[in-house]
């Protein structure tokens, strides 16, 4: 956790929960991530929210955080960008045990314990796929595999161009 | 978890007439375990209606149980709830044993208490600062209190960090841990991960005596109410995984005696049973096994508590969240001797045959007595499954607590102060309503 920036991918090893996990183990492998500055970037595998996870940003520069999100409107699939806590207002967490994300990274905030950068890719899941006995099964299912490749795409140019503007600086 | 888009906020809609008729509604309690609503109608100087709506959708998990192997059952009742996944897994296993004819060993039994202390941990931690207290020291909510109080906010969510290391440890993940069998654990953690955890529990423990003087100060509101706490007791143990049910007002069974004295009803308003005993409410939890079981705290457990001047056993419902912290710091005592004596077994697991038979389950989840019936066929497949989670025990209590409480609050008292203190009521409880369902929105009149 010394690197000044980390990917956190936040979830579990079933159906689209599995989303942030697959996209981490697969950057990991990505020849784009690879070619990246050594040393600058780390990648994490996360469970629930918890005080890890605050841990995990603590003195980070940057922190990207991919997640699956569940949408009553969305199909499965559909990639977001959002940076910033205050995107975040328009999420709620499906979570009914208290701690979700969003008021884990507004508790970061309050204790000052946030990175200067916080940016989430999510991947949309349809409502009643979570609820389908897909949500179960140990394979993200075929919409939300297919947005694990883009999903990498959009992460390493976030990391490049943040990279590049530091770069100036770190001269 | 996923998130979700929010397509609605929650807001209590009022409206009030020159006779004081008020109509108040919580269509999504806050800071609650799962989802519910609260419907109070108050005409005059009366509460005409009350009602804790549990609305989420049953979710039948008795019913997929059945013809299904005894195997699958463990890794089944654990995604009943991501909060308390080693309780359903602590129940079901000893009515599965208790199927079998299967007694464990010393190792196995100090393995299974170590693993649901570090689920006490995880889960009073997170109940105590992040949704409780903000109602006793007067925040909306953590994120207002974590920018007022930042130490005792960072405390809790290291201690529950400290909870899901030890159900880490035993279950291979903190969230529906996949570590358990019928007649132990898949494996036994390595020493140098035991001994690590150990030395971080131990530096740990003054911050969790702290934490309960801490919650003796706290500002919770001087009213007592009469009522009955059941637990379990056991010969010497804090209750938590083995022992008889008992109340403070006589009862004295074996758990395979549930059905003599406990009943379970459907009531129109909710998806969750109401659990009642011998036709009355009642009360389990960590202020009912505390009433009952002060004699078996840790001596510096109970020493912490004793430093607060508060006295146990205690008629003050707001108690629950003091008596959270000391089984917070009991359990962390506990979990340091489990990991100091612990020694590397052979196999973790004792061998067994799968016989048919019927086999009855009862431990403490965090929420209180949590009781579990299998039936077992002749194919070693589950016939029947019977599962009675704590939440479904208390809501007929939170329901008369509320009536009280408000009326000792005082009615002619303003809309938002009325639904700030039904909302801390059943807050109090720790309600886990996903558990339950088989839940909060209030909806007030008046």
């Amino acid at each position: 956790l010394s690197t000044p920036i980390r990917v956190l991918g936040l979830g579990s090893v079933q159906g689209p929960d599995r989303f942030g996990w697959a996209v981490v183990d697969a950057l990991a492998e990505a020849p784009a991530f690879r070619e990246l500055p050594q040393g600058k970037v780390s990648l994490h595998r996360l469970e629930r929210p918890d005080s890890a996870t605050l841990e995990a940003l603590c003195d980070a520069e940057l922190a990207v955080l991919v997640d699956a999100l569940v949408s009553d409107d969305a199909p499965s699939g559909r990639l977001l960008r959002l940076e910033g806590l205050n995107e975040l207002a328009a999420v709620h967490s499906l979570s009914t045990h208290g701690l979700d994300l969003p008021t884990l990274l507004q508790i970061g905030r309050a204790l000052g314990e946030l990175p200067r950068r916080v940016i989430i890719h999510a991947v949309t899941i349809d409502a009643t796929c979570a609820l389908s006995p897909e949500a179960s099964r140990e394979d993200p299912g075929p919409a939300v595999a297919a947005a694990i490749s883009p999903c990498i795409e959009a992460i390493v140019g976030d990391l490049r161009s943040h990279l590049a503007a530091q770069a100036p600086a770190d001269g | 978890m996923p998130l979700k888009i929010a397509k609605s906020g929650c807001a209590g809609e009022t409206a009030m007439s020159a006779r004081r008729n008020v109509n108040i509604r919580v269509p999504v309690l806050a800071r609650v375990e799962g989802e519910g609503a609260l419907e109070i109608d108050i005409s005059g100087d009366a509460i005409t209606n009350l009602k804790l709506r549990i609305f989420e959708p049953p979710r039948y998990f008795e019913k997929f149980l059945e013809g299904r192997s005894h195997e699958d059952v463990l890794d089944t009742v654990a995604r009943i709830c991501g909060i308390c996944p080693v309780a359903y897994q602590m129940s079901a296993v000893q009515a599965l044993e208790a199927a079998f004819g299967v007694e464990v060993d010393d190792w196995v039994r100090d393995a299974r208490r170590l693993f649901y202390c570090g689920e006490w941990l995880q889960s009073h931690s997170l109940h105590v600062h992040l949704l409780a207290a903000p109602d006793f020291l007067g925040f909306d909510n953590a994120i207002a209190m974590a920018a007022r109080y930042p130490d005792i906010v960072r405390r809790g969510l290291m201690l529950q960090a400290l909870g899901n290391e030890i159900i880490r440890l035993l279950g291979a993940r903190s969230v529906h841990p996949v570590g358990a069998r019928i007649g132990g654990f898949w494996r036994a953690p390595r020493p140098d991960q035991v001994e690590s955890l150990a030395e971080r529990l131990e530096a740990a423990l003054p911050q969790a005596e702290a934490l309960v003087v801490w919650a003796g100060t706290l500002p919770v509101p001087d009213q007592t109410q009469p009522f009955t706490s059941v637990c379990l007791r056991h010969p010497t143990e804090y209750p938590m995984t083995g022992g008889r049910l008992v109340s403070d007002r006589g009862l004295d069974i074996a758990i395979e005696d549930f059905d003599q004295h406990f009943a379970e009803q459907h009531v129109p308003r909710s998806t969750a049973l109401h659990c009642l005993l011998d036709g009355e409410p009642y009360l389990v939890g960590p202020l009912a096994r505390l009433n009952n079981n002060f004699d078996r705290l840790e001596p510096r457990a109970r020493t912490a508590l004793e430093q607060t001047g508060i006295g146990f056993p205690s008629a003050n419902l707001y108690h629950s969240l003091l008596a959270r912290t000391v089984e917070i710091f009991q359990v962390m005592l506990e979990a340091v001797a489990l990991l100091r004596r612990y020694r590397m077994p052979t196999q973790a697991y004792i061998d067994y045959e799968p016989v048919a038979g019927t086999g009855c389950g009862c431990t403490e989840a965090p929420r209180g007595v949590l009781w579990h019936r299998y039936e077992i066929d002749s194919a070693a497949a589950v016939a029947s499954a019977r599962i009675v989670p704590p939440t479904s025990q208390n809501q007929a209590r939170i329901e008369a607590d509320l009536r009280g409480s408000l009326q000792a609050l005082g009615l002619d008292r303003p809309e938002e102060e009325l639904r700030r203190r039904g909302e801390t009521v059943i807050r109090n409880y720790d309600p886990c309503i996903s558990c339950a369902t088989h839940f909060l929105t209030l909806k007030l009149r008046r």
